[in-house]
């Protein structure tokens, strides 16, 4: 009888133990009760099979439960679920494990800052692997937890803090054994980087530079030693393809940010897609959507893989709607340029050449006196998680109509303060807006949109129920007929909304999450 | 705001361009020439106080003035008279709700988002309206201040010496008053 309850115990362990294989990873999208990466799977396409929650009902949607996090800041972390369990960072260098189904608290984590070091910042998520979980922290620590106490595993310093001059942001990405991270710092004189580490010992097993030194290939597209202080954040989570084994990462600005004139030239692999092997980290192919940025423009956005038919040929797609207001369509097996045209308003560019070059217009540079121009310095998009259902075969994202005027000024660098030559300020006269937008990625034709009242900064999440959830920066989470555009629901959060939604399945009932201020605030239909 | 740390040329190009930013702020403190009493009784009897508050007299429909002549130049405020729709500050934008059956309310835009709209009415109550309720929400170009650019020169003059007298403390009457013992 003894025996007969240790053997039901070992069992009962062994089931509610969290093992996420890199085979589940792949296939995150057999999951749709889960929400195994930050992106909800490899492919970024935010999409799930769940229709529990769906046009005809969405109206009696309701908050089911909120869990308060206590931290200040903005609140950018996309939960995971696994089986039941939610797992979320917060800033500042928290995280918690929840009940998906109720709210309450298994556990928390807080960061251990060394002395002088600064424990405020923005955090976007975990990855898992097996019973692990990893995030970045403010001060540029990898750290693993165990997923089952939040209990420390090891730690991993990325760069030297250097007076915060080196900061982390993102929600890694588990590749195989390996976990690969970005850096942020562009702002501030860094050198940028991709790194993976071993997940079980935290050790480092590549680092792609994402500004090559002189003398390596694209270390001409640099003006003397400028490299050395390039920039080439890598501040969001790249995306994945396991057939192609090939991993897809945006890259950010230039630096010093806003100013060219120390350094002159393309200034690779800034404002551009990188693919790389996850092995080794060695670069497959690269395409620059901004060559020489003089704008802020990073290339951080979603880099979304679809596998659609272009032109009357299948091919392997990532596309992007980038913060230079273009919406890109390039071929993810070897980087050709396909397509590109513009969603918002853009007077910068006359058109992109057949490589996707832009073809600049006079006076688009910052100057002293001042000029406008759109986009503004935050971009139409930004780090907001776009959407694609494939029943639909559109593409869902928010937009930011909203112009700046960029004022340059020589930079000078001291470590740790800001390595800006410019300013920018809205344009006064006219006030910002936004869109949420469905548009054709074959054809970059917009087929509906939405109007907000303000530039928003939050994305979207599509469902099989034919919604499309997303939220504004007044507050409102709302939900849409993803055919029509209508607005079906909404809700006021109290808030501005600067996160994107995911949704998961616990015990046959649906639920639809949204953080909002310091909030996690969780959706579900009346039981 | 946090504290920053600027260089001290930084630190005299940041003011110089916030001070280029602002050209209603007050640079000396000159009296204006004319007679602030009979100032004030322009003021009264041209019906001011019907949208604007001084201390404790008057309507918060428009901008409070307890404090104008401390804050804004005597050209400022001439062309705020003459001509309000020169520079309407962002919080006294105008807005008409035009409802479902043919009602136009215009007053003070309070808060605006994607779907609803608050409004202040003369009267200083707070309207509030769901987009979906109306037919239209236009936002008005001009200046909810009529241009009172037909006031005799002196009156007019006796009335910017009036304003800028007017240096009173915003918060006057609302202190906290603490306990004793209470620190």
């Amino acid at each position: 009888m003894k025996r007969a309850a240790v053997a039901l115990f070992i069992l009962a362990s062994a089931v509610s133990a969290q093992n996420v294989t890199y085979e589940r990873l792949v296939h995150a999208l057999d999951e749709q009760q889960n929400w195994l990466t930050y992106w909800g799977d490899y492919s970024a396409v935010r999409h799930r099979d769940l229709k529990q929650i769906n046009t005809s009902n969405v109206k009696n949607l309701r908050v089911d439960w909120i869990f308060q996090t206590g931290q200040t800041g903005s609140f950018e972390a996309v939960p995971l679920v696994v089986d039941g369990v939610m797992y979320l960072t917060a800033g500042n260098g928290y995280a918690f494990a929840l009940d998906a189904r109720s709210g309450r608290q298994l556990w928390m984590y807080k960061h251990s800052f060394a002395p002088g070091r600064k424990g405020n910042g923005v955090n976007r998520g975990f990855a898992i692997l097996g019973d692990r979980l990893f995030m970045v922290t403010p001060d540029a620590n990898v750290v693993a937890l165990d997923a089952r106490t939040g209990r420390l595993l090891w730690q991993t310093e990325m760069a030297s803090f250097n007076n915060g001059q080196y900061t982390a942001t993102l929600a890694p990405i588990v590749i195989k054994d390996k976990v690969i991270v970005g850096i942020s710092g562009a702002e501030l004189g860094i050198r940028g980087f991709i790194d993976a580490y071993d997940a079980e010992s935290g050790k480092r097993v590549w680092r792609f530079w994402t500004v090559p030194a002189k003398g390596e290939p694209g270390g001409d597209t640099w003006l003397a030693d400028s490299w050395k202080r390039g920039g080439g954040s890598t501040w969001m989570t790249g995306t994945y393809d396991p057939k192609l084994n090939t991993l897809y990462w945006g890259v950010g600005n230039p630096g010093p940010d806003l100013f060219g004139e120390t350094r002159k030239g393309d200034n690779l692999y800034t404002c551009s897609l990188v693919a790389l092997d996850p092995d080794t980290g060695k670069l497959k192919w690269y395409f620059q959507f901004t060559p020489h940025d003089t704008h802020d423009w990073d290339a951080a956005e979603t880099p979304v893989l679809l596998d659609l038919k272009w032109k009357g040929r299948d091919r392997k797609l990532v596309v992007q709607a980038n913060r230079n207001s273009f919406f890109y369509v390039l071929d993810r097996e070897t980087g050709e340029f396909l397509m590109g045209k513009p969603f918002a308003r853009q007077n910068w560019a006359t058109e992109l050449d057949a490589k996707g070059r832009p073809i600049l217009m006079p006076s688009q540079e910052p100057s002293p006196e001042g000029t406008k121009l759109c986009p503004g310095l935050a971009g139409s998009a930004n780090f907001m998680a776009p959407s694609y259902n494939p029943e639909t075969k559109l593409f869902y994202f928010a937009v930011r109509e909203q112009c700046d005027v960029y004022y340059s000024n020589p930079p000078v660098y001291i470590e740790g303060r800001p390595y800006w030559g410019s300013v920018s300020r809205g344009v006064t006269e006219e006030p910002e807006w936004g869109l949420l937008k469905a548009l054709d990625p074959l054809t970059g034709e917009t087929k509906w949109d939405f109007r907000y009242f303000h530039a928003p900064w939050a994305g979207t999440l599509s469902t099989a129920g034919g919604l499309i959830f997303a939220g504004d920066q007044d507050g409102y989470f709302m939900a849409f007929d993803a055919r029509s555009g209508k607005n079906l629901w909404k809700l006021y959060t109290g808030n501005a909304l600067v996160n994107s939604p995911m949704t998961y399945l616990v015990n046959g009932r649906q639920y639809v999450t949204m953080p909002s201020g310091s909030a996690v605030l969780t959706f579900a239909l009346p039981e | 705001m946090p504290s920053f740390e600027f260089e001290k040329d930084e630190l005299d190009h940041l003011v110089a361009y916030v001070r280029s930013l602002s050209a209603s702020a007050k640079t000396d403190n000159k009296p204006v020439s004319g007679d602030p009493a009979r100032g004030r009784q322009v003021y009264e009897h041209s019906g001011c106080s019907g949208c604007h508050r001084i201390g404790s007299e008057g309507s918060v429909f428009g901008p409070e003035l307890t404090r104008i002549g401390a804050g804004r130049s005597p050209e400022y405020i001439r062309e705020s008279i003459v001509n309000p729709s020169a520079d309407i500050p962002d919080e006294y934008n105008g807005v008409t709700v035009i409802t479902r059956d043919g009602k136009r309310i215009t007053g003070v835009r309070v808060n605006e988002d994607t779907f609803s709209v608050q409004l202040r009415d003369p009267s200083q109550n707070f309207r509030m309206f769901q987009k979906d309720d109306t037919q239209q929400v236009v936002h008005e170009v001009k200046s909810l201040m009529p241009a009172y650019d037909r006031l005799p020169q002196e009156d007019l003059q006796n009335l910017l010496a009036y304003l800028d007298t007017l240096r009173g403390n915003l918060n006057a009457g609302a202190g906290v008053k603490k306990e004793k013992g209470v620190r």
